[in-house]
């Protein structure tokens, strides 16, 4: 029998759902998850749909490795379109949630509508329910998962929610399930606007596999070559974090709200510092490498409390950009936005923006009432958070994100605004990465760094790359951006892969074995370049053109002050010139029909065409 | 000819010896001193705990596999080999993961 995916298609205003079914030639095409959430996006909504309205869909979607006991194939993949960019918006998480909902007999939901009244869907073994949620509005997502299991009593259950910032419709409001999160965009936002606080799955499927000896066989193979592997070794015990004195050292460790790139207080804020901190080490679903710690604040009026992670950028967000070195209160702040249901990176960013407002007289202190928002003021970023969250005062403001936020300020202060398309920048200074540079600029959601983040040039990673240089950037990016796609589409962590862990001749083996049908690394590749190009569509048809790609003036006008990079700023049309021209899009940034030709997309480009939006 | 040996700063912020936040060691070498071999005196010097950890002691696979900073300025392998130090700069040596 072919392969194929079943998709839950669920209707919020009408409460009725039905199975519909995604064949083989789709997988071939876009793999899954990210790829797949792209396709099926570009082909249902119609451009430009209110992304806090009804018509937003919002799509939970896995791939087809996930749930088949492969390390690290895990991620389910949330796709919709951002209230925070208007872009096309893949945000994933790790954890238990996405092995789980492949387990119910559906490997995606495509969510539609919205409910009248709050409500939790409920999803076990192919059953369907809705099911009130008024008692759980109101309550943080660690609350809610509690009473949910409380109310279902099935251990096995795993739940993705929001919290009380996805209620609210803050714009930077994520899914929260067990203590991860799909981050990014405002996902969490949208939910709530369908007025949806849960997803709850469980099921007992086992996932298709067509040829299983032959994956069992490669995937033992893969897990042999862990505990040999010393990257991924040092990477299992300390994970993210491990890159802070590197960044830092680097001199592209953007502080005080990017005014700067060298952190006086990383001695305070590292992974070792972390370690003294961590009680376990946390995993994800069958991993070998267990990078996540769950750590303990140690000390002052945080002492206790415990959160999973900080990842690196968490302690970028409220360490470096907020001028903070109580690494304490990073904690804190991490457990807070977990609990709340809002990104960490956005969440920091912006309250390094406000802070600097502060400082430079373009907020007052009447409207920032008693909170006195200095640089370093930990207490006061704590309780911002919350005010971000609740949107309550000035955080009513800041929850609209960094773009809009500046927008009501005024006053200049966009000149402070650190976004790409509305998306708040996260960790690395381009100006001393100048790859990073093309990342934020063109990455489909915007201002990420996560889509091809090349870790040659922003790491060192061998074989080392010249950070400061801009020559062949263009072709560096676009090969990680694909390769990116390809493990998002297919669930894969993007952590071990990058580090010696699996390469894409493994991965292309496990895809093979799963659908029965020989899969070559290069045709990933394609793969990967073609949901490049239709993300690129999508945002084409939405009116994103190269004017779109900017980077904030601060990273183009302003020379670094400090560090290795002193002097540089991001020589951002020269990057771009070069990368359109290495991804065959025009001067404008819009694909070329030889392109779209040769990945397939034809017939989506005319689309975009006919539309009117873009010159295709 | 003390007046004319260079100080050095070898920071290693890697595998071993992380119970600290970051091991600075101070180097005093002749002029014409390459990177690799001021590299390699850090190595003579931490080989025990080199070996002790579960990370090579064999020094070629260190240098392979690290990132080597000269005042944050990444060098790579050849470069080590030719570049001269001066007297103030630093040295920093990571093992480096990717992710973030």
């Amino acid at each position: 029998m072919p392969y194929f995916f079943s998709l839950l298609r669920v209707d919020l205003t009408q409460r009725k759902f039905r199975e519909e079914r995604i064949d083989e030639s789709m997988i071939l095409k876009f793999l899954g998850g990210r790829g797949l959430g792209a396709k099926i996006l570009f082909d249902e909504l119609e451009p430009t749909t209110d992304p806090l309205g009804a018509e937003n869909k919002l799509l939970f979607l896995t791939g087809p490795l996930i749930g088949t006991g492969a390390p690290w194939c895990v991620k389910y993949t949330v796709v919709t379109r951002s209230p925070l960019s208007g872009t096309i918006l893949m945000s994933l998480a790790g954890g238990f949630f996405g092995p789980r909902l492949r387990c119910t007999g559906y490997d995606g939901l495509i969510i539609e509508g919205r409910s009248e009244e709050s409500i939790y869907l409920w999803i076990d073994r192919g059953r369907v329910e809705f099911r009130k949620a008024s008692h759980l509005w109101g309550m943080t997502t660690e609350e809610c998962q509690e009473e949910i299991h409380e109310e279902l009593r099935e251990p096995r259950v795993q739940i993705a929610c929001i919290g009380p910032a996805g209620e609210r419709a803050v714009r930077l409001a994520c899914i929260i399930s067990g203590r991860r999160a799909a981050g990014r965009g405002g996902a969490g936002a949208v939910m709530g606007s369908k007025n949806l606080k849960a997803i709850a799955v469980n099921g007992t499927r086992k996932v298709p596999i067509l040829e299983p000896q032959g994956f069992k066989e490669l995937q033992m193979a893969i897990r042999k070559e862990v505990p040999k592997t010393d990257r991924l070794k040092v990477f299992g015990k300390y994970g993210t974090p491990k890159n802070l004195l590197l960044v830092n050292e680097r001199g592209i460790f953007p502080t005080r709200n990017f005014q700067g790139g060298v952190f006086e207080g990383i001695r305070e804020v590292n992974h070792i510092e972390q370690q003294r901190r961590v009680i376990r080490e946390v995993t994800c679903h069958a991993c070998p490498v267990a990078c996540g710690n769950l750590t303990r604040a140690a000390e002052g009026p945080y002492e206790g409390i415990t959160t999973e992670g900080p990842e690196y950028e968490t302690f970028w967000a409220f360490g470096a950009q907020c001028g903070n070195s109580s690494i304490d209160a990073i904690i804190a702040a991490d457990r807070m936005c977990d609990q709340l249901g809002l990104d960490t990176i956005s969440t920091g960013n912006i309250i390094g923006f406000a802070m600097e407002c502060m400082e430079r007289g373009l907020l007052k202190q009447e409207e920032l009432k008693d909170l006195d928002l200095r640089f370093g003021n930990h207490s006061a970023m704590v309780e911002m958070i919350r005010h971000i969250g609740y949107r309550e005062g000035i955080g009513d403001i800041l929850a609209e994100g960094v773009r809009r936020a500046a927008d009501r300020i005024g006053k200049g202060s966009h000149n402070l605004a650190m976004h790409v398309k509305g998306l708040e920048l996260a960790g690395y200074d381009p100006r001393g990465a100048k790859g990073m540079g093309i990342e934020y600029a063109t990455s489909p959601r915007g201002g990420c760094h996560e889509r091809g983040l090349v870790s040659r040039e922003t790491f060192g990673v061998a074989p080392f790359i010249d950070p400061l240089s801009k020559e062949g950037k263009g072709a560096v990016v676009k090969a990680v951006q694909d390769v990116t796609a390809v493990l998002d589409s297919l669930g894969v962590c993007v952590f071990p892969p990058h580090n010696d862990g699996m390469d894409m001749m493994d991965i292309a083996g496990l895809l093979s074995f799963v659908l029965g049908k020989s899969i070559t690394p290069e045709e990933l590749m394609e793969a990967g370049d073609r949901i490049w190009n239709l993300e690129r569509l999508f945002n084409t048809r939405e009116g994103f053109t190269r004017e779109d790609d900017a980077l904030p003036a601060r990273l183009l006008k302003e020379p670094m002050p400090e560090g290795p990079a002193k002097g540089h700023v991001v020589e951002l049309d020269q990057l771009l010139d070069d990368y359109y021209l290495t991804r065959q899009w025009d001067n404008n940034g819009i694909p070329t029909p030889e392109v779209l030709d040769k990945l397939g997309l034809a017939q989506e480009g005319r689309s975009v065409h006919l539309h009117g939006k873009g010159d295709c | 000819m003390s007046t004319s040996m260079a100080k050095v700063t070898v920071k290693f912020h890697g595998l071993i010896m992380d119970k600290d936040v970051e091991r600075a060691e101070e180097y005093e070498v002749t002029p014409g001193t390459t990177v690799r071999a001021v590299m390699e005196l850090f190595v003579r010097r931490h080989l025990a705990s080199l070996r002790e950890e579960s990370l090579s002691g064999d020094s070629g696979k260190l240098w392979e596999t690290h990132v080597v900073m000269l005042n944050g300025i990444g060098l790579v392998p050849e470069k080590q080999l030719t570049t001269e130090v001066k007297e103030g700069d630093n040295i920093s040596i990571f093992l480096p993961v990717s992710g973030g």
